[in-house]
């Protein structure tokens, strides 16, 4: 509970350092949205000569690229410093400032920088899901809309856990931001209806289950909605099919979420103990 | 004898190759990402084919397209891949600057140079074993065939004046480091800029017709959608050489631009007493 206490203090620091430079914040919050307006743009220009990809309609894909930018913004806003750790600092040296202090590493880590393009990530992904759901039936029933929501503030979760995973290879070499990158970047693939992957090939039969249980990125967005669009069809998982059933998806993206984070949790803490300080 | 005032920029063409050789295990996992890009692409384009039923969009067929949108990955890997960004940054916030200019060589030119070591670096190291892989693919397993040797010739021609381009673009985007702390933001606004502009992500083709004509005729379109073009033959002999007079009026005017801001940067250096 301490940590809940802390936490405030951390985030006006870093917004403080952050607010010091107030066209630089808004700068970096453009940024993202750029990049991800560009990929939705090409999205856009891709599909427009056949206005859909098997039963996904333009705005079925608009609504889901709105819906996972909200688990990922919300990870990039809180632990993006990851990707700093990665690149350089742990060469640097800075991880001894961390270890000093008595607190649980990773939170300093995290905690140290608010990274303001995650909320405008998230303020795109409003937008998207304002402009395209009113033209989609979107199924508003309790027990479809609790789970989705309910999984979806577990989903941020296997973003965060790949990133920390990946994060953690540095602790042995020095240096793991391209691995890292490559890895976490595989998101892309979700942002498409992860059934074109599932077309009949072994390849991307592979493909479509590595989406959904190893980085699983396919989980977080396709599964739920897909459900909530298309009630009744049966969706294909490993050899067998399940109904489209949000309940059973929010369990299975808990359990996922949860599995992984704990994987990459205990990695984290294993390679802690191979750093040595850089000597300074 | 006079001294070849070029010969001390040759150094930092080698410098930047070595570099580009001792980080290899780095850019190895960068090139494991574009891989995986284009697999999405062929995922995805094979179901927007497979819904549109006919065998041609925009005029490009299947097998065009993955060909195209390999190649813009593969352009990219040697072409936009300079340290000029990320350099000219890192010399602004640490203030490294200072020392560079008391150099007896041109700022900018020791950039351009550096980007011309890294290229020819990516270009043997990446591109070529990846390219020759891909053109048995095109022509085996695609049913494409071979690029005619003028084609080859004008796509190097063109890769090298997209480099130009963009390192000339960097360098003068780098300087606005002078100007906020968050280059981080400008730089991820660039790429997407250029990647969805230059044609790299989607061919010309598709996008709105009111768009069309005047695309090309952007410094972008240098980067990605010229060379590619010319490569894969889909350009009359003088649409080649408009399109290469394009590209090359561009790399022209912006590293001039690029040399200008660079002197009216020093100047700036100066006034802060750096």
């Amino acid at each position: 509970m301490r940590y809940l206490k802390l936490y405030p203090k951390y985030l006006k620091m870093a917004l403080k350092t952050k607010l010091m430079y107030r066209a630089d914040s808004f700068i970096g919050l453009l940024g993202l949205v750029f990049s991800n307006a560009a990929t939705f743009l090409t999205l856009y220009l891709a599909t427009l000569p056949v206005q859909s990809l098997g039963n996904w309609q333009f705005l079925n894909i608009m609504f889901l690229y709105g819906f996972l930018l909200l688990p990922m913004g919300l990870d990039h806003a809180l632990t993006d410093r990851l990707w700093n750790y990665a690149g350089s600092l742990i060469n640097e040296g800075e991880l001894d400032r961390i270890l000093m202090k008595p607190l649980n590493p990773l939170f300093q880590m995290c905690a140290e920088l608010f990274q303001e393009g995650g909320v405008g990530e998230m303020l795109l992904g409003v937008l998207f899901m304002c402009v395209s759901g009113p033209f989609l039936h979107l199924d508003m029933s309790f027990n479809v809309v609790f789970p989705i929501v309910i999984g979806a503030l577990f989903s941020p979760l296997i973003y965060f856990s790949i990133k920390l995973f990946m994060m953690s290879i540095a602790f042995y070499n020095g240096r793991s931001l391209a691995l890292m990158s490559g890895v976490y970047n595989m998101k892309e693939f979700g942002k498409y209806p992860v059934s074109i992957y599932h077309n009949g090939t072994v390849v991307g039969g592979i493909i479509y289950n590595l989406l959904l249980f190893v980085l699983p990125f396919g989980l977080v967005g396709y599964l739920p909605l897909s459900a909530q669009m298309f009630p009744g069809e049966r969706i294909p998982l490993l050899w067998f099919s399940i109904p489209a059933n949000n309940y059973l998806i929010m369990g299975l993206i808990i359990g996922v979420a949860i599995l992984q984070t704990a994987i990459a949790y205990l990695f984290f803490l294993h390679s802690l103990k191979r750093y040595s300080s850089a000597g300074a | 004898m006079r001294p070849n005032p070029f010969k001390k920029y040759l150094g930092f063409v080698k410098g930047s190759f070595l570099d580009v050789l001792a980080f290899r295990v780095e850019i190895l996992a960068w090139v494991l990402q574009g891989v995986l890009s284009v697999v999405i692409l062929v995922f995805l384009w094979f179901a927007i084919y497979q819904q549109s039923g006919g065998t041609s969009i925009n005029s490009f067929t299947y097998p065009e397209m993955i060909s195209y949108l390999i190649m813009a990955s593969l352009t990219n890997q040697w072409v936009s891949n300079g340290d000029t960004f990320s350099g000219v940054s890192r010399d602004i916030t640490r203030g490294d600057i200072a020392t560079s200019l008391t150099r007896p060589l041109s700022y900018r030119g020791r950039y351009y140079a550096a980007s011309f070591g890294s290229l020819i670096a990516n270009f043997v190291l990446f591109f070529l074993p990846l390219y020759i892989i891909s053109q048995f693919v095109f022509v085996y397993s695609l049913g494409l065939a071979w690029p005619l040797w003028y084609n080859v010739l004008f796509y190097l021609l063109a890769g090298l004046l997209g480099m130009t381009i963009t390192d000339s673009f960097d360098f003068i985007i780098a300087q606005l480091g002078f100007k906020t702390n968050s280059l981080f933001g400008i730089f991820l606004m660039k790429l997407a800029l250029f990647s969805f502009l230059s044609g790299a992500a989607i061919p010309f083709s598709f996008f709105p017709s009111w768009a069309q004509p005047w695309l090309p005729y952007l410094p972008f379109s240098g980067l990605s959608s010229t060379p590619i073009n010319l490569f894969l033959g889909r350009y009359s002999l003088i649409e080649a050489l408009r399109s290469l007079a394009v590209s090359a009026g561009w790399a022209l005017v912006l590293y001039l631009l690029s040399s200008l801001t660079n002197s009216l940067m020093i100047k700036h250096v100066e006034s802060v007493g750096g």
